[in-house]
């Protein structure tokens, strides 16, 4: 999916860099038509205003080539990334719904969604972590983790009545981490 | 070399705790595992090698006792020095595991 969009990305930057050098030929034409005065050049060059017009030209290609690429990449990582954070919240969500219904689940299945979970963060978390979006999901799944694994425990069943609250709230601060990101991916696209 | 595989000669699911908690606990593997092999490999002269790849996942508990114990009956320093530990699918075991050796000690 990243290939495909960087595809699109440079295609895009080709469109531009096209509309660009058209644009720059028009002026130019446009600039020389102003010099014919009766069908006769003008063979002065007002060496001032051709620099500004070198000069505008150059911000111009500075601001369509670069400014314009990091801003599809920076849009790129954040579709790329919002569509692998969107699962595992949907996944999340649900897991922490169960916890929050029930009062026991079974060890095995606790073991099973925190090694997904704590395996996709680490690869995202890698990705965020370049976009300079700080993420605690692992300390936070780790503390949720713990507080389950704490409560008592009889044939690697957990059963967790007497300290569901204080689970349930550390299972939410995994949630308000998911917010959090959402919400910096949203500033920085 | 020793070797261990969790997932292949303990298995794949693996436990809490201790006995008390179910099957399959760290406690279990500590005394079925860790301890014979770990003399095995002392007696031989080699290291010992844990494959922590291939399970559904670990509980805390589990590594922290199974690991605790395990410094704790031969040292810290010199299990450390002895293990080759692999875990490809979540690196941080390691780290847990490291944690759990020192606090027996």
């Amino acid at each position: 999916m990243l290939q495909k969009s960087k595809s699109l990305s440079t295609k895009a930057t080709d469109k531009l860099i096209l509309s660009l050098v058209a644009f720059t030929l028009g002026c130019l034409a446009t600039y020389f038509a102003c010099e014919i005065e009766y069908l006769q050049i003008n063979p002065e060059v007002n060496v001032v205003e051709s620099l500004i017009a070198v000069l505008s030209i150059i911000i111009g290609i500075y601001i369509v080539v670069v400014l314009q690429r990091k801003q599809n990449n920076n849009q790129n990582h954040y579709n790329f990334l919002v569509t692998r954070l969107d699962p595992m919240w949907s996944e999340y969500n649900s897991f922490l719904e169960q916890i929050s219904q029930t009062d026991t689940v079974e060890l095995k299945k606790l073991q099973v969604f925190i090694k997904q979970f704590q395996s996709r963060t680490n690869e995202i978390g890698k990705l965020l972590s370049s976009l300079n979006i700080e993420n605690n999901f692992y300390t936070l799944s780790e503390a949720f983790r713990n507080q389950l694994e704490n409560s008592l425990h009889k044939n690697n069943i957990i059963f967790y009545d007497k300290d569901k609250d204080s689970i349930v709230d550390a299972g939410k601060k995994v949630s308000d981490e998911f917010v959090k990101v959402y919400l910096s991916l949203n500033q920085k696209s | 070399m020793v070797t261990i595989d969790i997932a292949k000669d303990f298995g794949v699911e693996t436990g809490a705790r201790t006995y008390d908690d179910g099957p399959q606990s760290g406690q279990e593997f500590f005394d079925r595992f860790l301890k014979p092999k770990f003399q095995q490999a002392l007696d031989e002269n080699t290291q010992l090698k844990i494959v922590l790849d291939g399970t559904e996942g670990m509980a805390s508990s589990f590594l922290n006792e199974a690991f605790r114990l395990f410094g704790k009956e031969f040292g810290a320093d010199r299990v450390w020095k002895n293990l080759i530990l692999v875990s490809d699918e979540v690196p941080k075991y390691v780290t847990k595991i490291k944690e759990s050796l020192y606090e027996g000690n």
